[in-house]
């Protein structure tokens, strides 16, 4: 790894993106040291601690620890759940992985141990692999510009806004022939944010949404998408928050 | 009936004969509900304005002055826009949470940001210069989402 050339500052606003510290920090919490519950149809899963701390968070690991965690959801002991949206993170870049990790060991280390999940079973967890997880390339469409294929990685890979935004099946295996066509029930009941779906909407109503969470009609989101506008969107540059909506009203 | 019952017979024609007022009564919180969503709507008809200001759609900038004291005007009313008893369970369509009464101090506190997040826009806008009505427009944004996060139903 180009350890001397990552750059921190960038690991920063692309974990804001990610969504890092909101699944990885508690209402009460610090910051990035777990315990935030995820609801989920088998169960609630708690994100785990990513400070640097030795005994309870990342502070034993080398990149190649993290970069298994996020390319292909492998812990130290065993595989993770699909809460934590590997899939989507593997397709990041090692430049940005590599950022993300000088990030993360910038952050005070904090001693909170992990909060086990609860639910399901660990053979559920292999099977979903079995079953679901089908790593692949990223594939920047061939046909978009350089600015909407920047968009595209941004929304596929570091936004992973297609873990939310498109349908599964029963057994919470995203549908990639309908991605970004909306969440369902009980996974998901994010809207439609595929081109179709924004006819209405302008490249500059996209860009004030991820700005600031304005809605063509004036109205502000709040909830989940309120926290990935905060921490993730209205952080970007005015050049990637205009690659994303490029790359969705393509 | 008996004759103990009379007055109380009597008193309930006295109350039906100024039904109007009384029916008005119950209909309070309904009314008080739809008034209050459409005041929000208006206010997000001028953060829509405003923003397509902000953004360069429009050169009309000495338009954002009115568009600012509105919504200032919508941030001081917006603690009696919610008294008690119109959340939901009280009236059939409200998007308000009950967590706006249960911790009605983190209420007020949301909205000491819309407010003081909306003078800072009025100031702004009076100087008139784009640089500085764009942050200041940025952060009523923020208090919108941010109050909307805590204390607004998401939709189903």
């Amino acid at each position: 790894m180009g350890a001397l050339a990552a750059d921190p500052l960038n690991g920063a606003v692309l974990a804001g993106l990610a969504g890092c510290e909101a699944c990885h920090t508690s209402d009460e919490g610090e910051p990035f040291a777990g315990g935030h519950p995820i609801e989920s149809p088998y169960g609630v899963f708690y994100g785990s601690n990513l400070t640097p701390d030795p005994t309870h968070g990342l502070g034993g690991w080398e990149y190649a620890d993290f970069e298994r965690a996020i390319r292909r959801g492998k812990g130290p002991k065993h595989a993770y759940w699909p809460a934590f949206p590997y899939p989507s993170f593997g397709w990041m870049t090692d430049s940005d992985l590599e950022d993300i990790w000088a990030f993360l060991q910038t952050l005070p280390p904090v001693a909170e141990p992990d909060l086990p999940h609860e639910g399901p079973a660990g053979w559920k967890r292999w099977a979903w692999r079995r079953l679901s997880y089908r790593p692949r390339p990223f594939e920047a469409d061939p046909e978009a510009t350089p600015a909407q294929q920047r968009g595209q990685y941004l929304v596929d890979a570091v936004g992973h806004c297609g873990e939310c935004h498109s349908p599964r099946n029963k057994y919470g295996k995203v549908l990639m022939d309908a991605y970004l066509e909306g969440g369902t029930k009980p996974f998901s009941k994010a809207p439609a944010i595929d081109s179709q779906a924004l006819a209405e909407w302008s490249e500059s109503d996209v860009d004030t949404f991820l700005e600031m969470g304005m809605l063509p009609d004036g109205d502000f989101v709040g909830k989940e998408m309120y926290r990935v506008i905060e921490d993730g969107t209205s952080k970007l540059s005015a050049d990637d928050r205009s690659a994303i909506a490029a790359w969705l009203k393509r | 009936m008996t004759y103990r019952a009379l007055p109380i017979a009597a008193l309930s024609l006295v109350a039906m004969l100024v039904a109007p007022s009384a029916v008005a009564e119950d209909d309070m919180p309904a009314k008080t509900a739809k008034y209050r969503h459409v005041v929000m709507e208006g206010a997000g008809k001028h953060m829509k304005a405003g923003a397509m200001i902000v953004k360069g759609e429009v050169s009309r900038t000495s338009d954002m002055e009115f568009h600012a004291r509105a919504l200032l005007g919508v941030a001081e009313s917006l603690e009696e826009l919610f008294p008690k008893g119109t959340g939901p369970g009280d009236v059939e369509k409200t998007e308000a949470l009950p967590k706006i009464w249960e911790d009605w101090e983190g209420f007020v506190k949301a909205n000491e940001a819309f407010k003081k997040a909306a003078a800072d826009l009025v100031k702004a806008a009076e100087k008139g210069k784009l640089e500085e009505i764009r942050p200041a427009f940025g952060a009523v944004g923020k208090s919108c989402g941010g109050c909307h996060d805590d204390f607004r139903k998401d939709e189903d």
